[in-house]
């Protein structure tokens, strides 16, 4: 039976990065799925309120200002917080600059 | 999409991935991380690249408009003068197609998007750029 991490795992001075990191052990695409999901959720809010507004949407710039978004708090969990790892900030970023990249080409 | 529309598209997909890599090295930076981004070969080598074309970019700009500032209005009565625009379209064709070649490497090489599907994708591109410079060399579109 796998071992997995539990607050045991932390020291006496642990920060809230290392508490954010305890799930990147045992699965390491752990925060890589939270990012999607949070992706998902910006551009589908952003799509239906500027539906509600003008009654046809952008998914495509929804998508794009979701991207922008994720990246900001991807580089700031990655680098400032340190609890997304270093290769799931590269697939997040390259993911969301292929999408702002198509968005631009649409123009 | 014209030539103009589709270069101005690629040096601001340029402008964009190198100002969130910026974003990304200063956010490491300023928090000491030991580990940063740019330890990958990839990330490193396309912030590197990316630099020096959009910095060389102002100087071909320069160039072509020297070329233009040289050109005497000397060509008989219904000939074309050409020869200020081609400099510039070439120039341009040229800086489109670097920055091309530099981003396309990020999704082939990090997301395996296949490298048939990114050559088709850069065809449709220099196929473009090519009658889109035809087209202004012909007079076709007009600028304004």
């Amino acid at each position: 039976m796998p071992v997995f991490p539990d607050l045991s795992n932390l020291s006496s001075n642990s920060t809230i990065g290392n508490l954010f990191a305890l799930p990147n052990n045992s699965y390491p695409f752990y925060w890589l799925w939270i990012m999607s999901a949070l992706w998902l959720i910006i551009a589908f809010t952003l799509y239906f309120k500027e539906k509600e507004r003008k009654v046809s949407g952008n998914m495509l710039s929804s998508m794009a200002v979701s991207s922008f978004a994720i990246l900001v708090l991807s580089a700031i969990g990655t680098f400032g917080v340190g609890f997304i790892s270093l290769q799931i900030m590269l697939y997040i970023l390259i993911f969301n600059l292929l999408i702002i990249g198509i968005w631009i080409f649409s123009n | 999409m014209d030539f103009i529309k589709t270069f101005t598209n690629i040096a601001l997909i340029g402008l964009i991935v190198f100002g969130m890599m910026s974003f990304i090295i200063i956010t490491q930076s300023d928090n000491s991380v030991s580990t940063g981004i740019n330890t990958n070969e990839l990330i490193n080598a396309t912030y590197n690249d990316l630099y020096a074309n959009l910095s060389s970019s102002q100087g071909d700009a320069q160039t072509s408009s020297d070329t233009f500032g040289s050109i005497t209005p000397s060509q008989s009565f219904g000939e074309l003068e050409v020869t200020s625009v081609v400099s510039p379209t070439r120039i341009f064709k040229t800086i489109s197609i670097g920055l091309w070649n530099i981003l396309i490497q990020l999704p082939i090489k990090v997301l395996g998007v296949s490298p048939i599907v990114a050559s088709i994708i850069s065809s449709i591109i220099i196929l473009l750029l090519i009658i889109g410079i035809w087209a202004i060399w012909k007079g076709v579109i007009n600028l304004n």
